[in-house]
């Protein structure tokens, strides 16, 4: 019971703290010089990016060491990881579009850093879908960790493709030789924004871990006794 | 049409369409929760199956 509200209360922690990075961002963040104030879509597009690439790097983890010890829990941390990485990949792709509607002028284009994000996308939904469709434990494993390492190798492409390829994108401004080109006062909102929207991910992340073991332990119960 | 839009207007729906996605998993999680609490409160989690002896020698509910 206690550790239920203490879950519920970091959970309003987390999302409280969230709306607050927003709403700094919004409404009291400085207007940028060259985009005005269409450029605070940055707030929910990089965390979101930023996120959706953590979370390969946890699924890929869990993948590699889920393959040793298929019959453990972490499957069901790979689920809820998934699950995760690919609503912000959605919330990636829909900010993006939006923010390139307003900047380029149009709501998609097949460039390398879309393309290759809309790939993680694709792959994320793969993984929930093998996820769902292989009910035997040990297959489900081995298919979902070479899955896992699949999103986790996009991601690097994701990051390097508008060095590697000539796109609308604009290149890395955050994590770059020589510095971040970005103003300190953008750079530290959209960095406390990154570690908020992270640790949000991170506690929806337990929170449905927990929901899925209860139901797998449920699920094992009910077979147990009325076999 | 979207040319004469306001800048607010693509930063509006960027926060509210984000807002929407995380509150919609939020939900989802807290249905699954409620689903698993009441099937836990339920004669079902204990083992009582309807086909179980004592239910089948009760007579039906009368209408």
């Amino acid at each position: 019971m206690a550790r239920n509200t203490t879950e519920k209360r970091l959970g309003i922690l987390c999302f409280s703290c969230l709306m607050a990075c927003w709403i700094w961002g919004i409404f009291f963040a400085a207007p940028e010089k060259h985009q005005g104030d269409v450029y605070r879509i940055l707030y929910v597009h990089v965390p979101a990016a930023a996120t959706a690439f953590a979370l390969s790097f946890l699924l890929m983890i869990q993948g590699i060491v889920n393959l040793k010890d298929s019959q453990s829990d972490l499957i069901f941390l790979g689920k809820s990881l998934s699950e995760l990485g690919f609503v912000f990949t959605l919330l990636t792709l829909i900010t993006g579009s939006l923010w390139g509607r307003s900047t380029w002028g149009v709501w998609w284009t097949w460039d390398a850093r879309l393309t290759t994000t809309f790939l993680l996308a694709l792959l994320y939904v793969g993984y929930l879908l093998v996820w769902s469709s292989v009910s035997d434990s040990d297959n489900r494993v081995k298919i979902c960790g070479i899955l896992s390492v699949l999103i986790a190798l996009d991601v690097p492409i994701i990051y390097k493709s508008v060095t590697w390829w000539r796109t609308l994108h604009q290149p890395p401004s955050l994590l770059r030789k020589g510095g971040s080109t970005m103003d300190p006062e953008i750079l530290k909102v959209l960095l406390i924004s990154i570690f908020v929207t992270m640790v949000t991910a991170l506690w929806l992340c337990a929170f449905r871990y927990r929901i899925l073991r209860s139901e797998e332990q449920l699920r094992q119960h009910a077979l147990a006794t009325f076999e | 049409m979207y040319e004469q839009m306001s800048p607010y207007f693509f930063i509006a729906l960027s926060y509210g369409l984000s807002l929407a996605i995380l509150l919609g998993y939020l939900g989802f999680c807290i249905l699954k929760l409620s689903a698993l609490k009441a099937y836990l409160r339920s004669p079902l989690a204990h083992g009582e199956l309807m086909i179980s002896s004592g239910n089948l020698n009760r007579p039906p509910p009368s209408t």
